[in-house]
């Protein structure tokens, strides 16, 4: 089956992805990832002392704090929209839920991690592109975590019988249904799916089997970066 | 990191022949370990008037050439500045930013018909009309102002300083120059005085670091 896409790809073919680590300088571990046009960069922060107030502090784990932030320039129409602020804030909690699965918070309590995401060009699976930064910048902090957490996305705009694999700005907004997983390649774990649109059982296997491929692609591609950031 | 968006406004009734240059400056919590989410830092807004500053000042941008058709439409210059990595001298690398997405920036085709609507996008051959006004191309930027910043540090000037030595520094001074001309110079408070010697040292500093830096975004078009 083959569908024309924007780009050229066919069906199962991602985007060309680049990692690279070590990107901010005041970071404790940093990452840039990008899916072709796809661009987001990601800092983390600490261990730092406490949180927001006493009383969520736990005392025999730590806390993940996760903030993702659109830039301005991300996607093209004026700037400032009010919509940002909430596409930021699920953002955020998608990511913070999809890593907290990998993260031993165990190994840092009573103390704060802090992940900072920036978005800086948006052009379809930038969520997908944010877990992939935010778990390279973890591992690069040295932030203990169970494996690496890669994410990828599987939709289609005719439903889940043409699906297609890491799609672009403008398919996702065609897309009737998909599915976005993140993955935990080496455990073979989902930390989160979400699933939009309406699946039976069989297509919706067939959807998280495909996007686990892509993380497959995409955990690869964080290993690759991490190995040659290691002075040899 | 800097981009620019247009958009089309009406002007201001004050000043109906003149555009309007918005400068934004960014520090998301990513940059450094000082900037926390939520509110934006005063660092921030300070950046962005200087940049703003720099770029009027030099008549780099001229608000005149923005105007799209008198009293009805003139470009607005959204100029968003992020700060991906805060390793000092932000208002230098702000700058060139600046001035580097400027020169990048397209300006679509658009039409202004006898009603004063406006369309985008219009083909290049639809200018026959004469009661047509049309814009395109380039934003004009008629000058390269350069900032170079400069701390002080007990009896030492560090030029170019990074983000440890910004901290450590009792006050720095940041010069603004085009060419042999200086646009501005600001010493955002400290707890040193600058001497008129030392001034003259920033400015010289600036002086010398000028070529290159115009050179690095030249280079970026080349």
């Amino acid at each position: 089956m083959t569908i024309p896409r924007e780009d050229g790809r066919s069906a199962e073919q991602m985007r060309p992805i680049f990692v690279k680590t070590g990107v901010i300088s005041q970071a404790a571990g940093s990452a840039y990832v990008e899916l072709d046009k796809t661009k987001v960069m990601c800092g983390v922060y600490g261990p730092r002392q406490g949180g927001p107030g006493i009383d969520k502090v736990e005392f025999d784990r730590g806390r993940l704090d996760v903030d993702v932030k659109l830039a301005t320039f991300a996607t093209s129409g004026p700037r400032g929209k009010v919509a940002q602020g909430d596409a930021e804030r699920e953002f955020s909690s998608i990511v913070h839920r999809a890593l907290s699965g990998a993260v031993m918070t165990e190994t840092f309590p009573k103390t704060t991690v802090d992940v900072f995401a920036t978005v800086l060009e948006a052009n379809g699976s930038e969520l997908c592109a944010t877990i992939a930064a935010a778990s390279a910048a973890l591992c690069e902090a040295g932030v203990a975590m169970r494996d690496l957490v890669s994410a990828c996305t599987g939709g289609g705009a005719d439903g889940p019988n043409a699906l297609l694999l890491d799609p672009a700005r403008g398919e996702e907004a065609a897309a009737e249904a998909g599915v976005t997983l993140a993955y935990m390649c080496r455990l073979g774990e989902a930390s989160q799916v979400v699933a939009t649109g309406t699946w039976d059982g069989e297509s919706l296997d067939d959807a998280v089997q495909l996007a686990a491929s892509g993380c497959a692609r995409v955990d690869a591609a964080l290993r690759e970066a991490l190995r040659s950031s290691v002075p040899a | 990191m800097a981009a620019v968006k247009l958009e089309a406004c009406q002007p201001d009734p004050d000043a109906p022949d003149r555009g309007f240059l918005d400068v934004v400056v960014e520090f998301p919590p990513m940059c450094s370990a000082s900037t926390r989410p939520g509110r934006p830092n005063d660092d921030a807004h300070f950046v962005a008037r200087r940049i703003e500053d720099a770029l009027l000042d030099s008549a780099a941008i001229d608000k005149r050439k923005l105007t799209i058709k008198e009293g009805l439409w003139a470009w607005k210059i959204c100029l968003d500045v992020y700060c991906l990595d805060h390793d000092g001298s932000m208002l230098d690398a702000g700058l060139m930013a600046a001035l580097a997405a400027l020169r990048d920036a397209k300006v679509p085709h658009v039409i202004v018909d006898d009603r004063g609507k406006i369309t985008y996008g219009g083909r290049k051959t639809d200018t026959e009309s004469s009661n047509n006004t049309a814009v395109e191309g380039k934003i004009e930027v008629a000058a390269a102002p350069v900032a170079v910043t400069t701390a002080l540090y007990r009896k030492h000037l560090i030029v170019d300083p990074d983000a440890e030595e910004e901290q450590l520094a009792d006050a720095t001074v940041t010069v603004t120059m085009d060419g042999a001309t200086v646009v501005g110079v600001h010493k955002p408070g400290g707890t040193a005085e600058a001497s008129e010697t030392d001034l003259m040292h920033c400015v010289a500093a600036c002086r010398l670091n000028l070529e290159a830096r115009a050179k690095a975004i030249d280079a970026a078009f080349a």
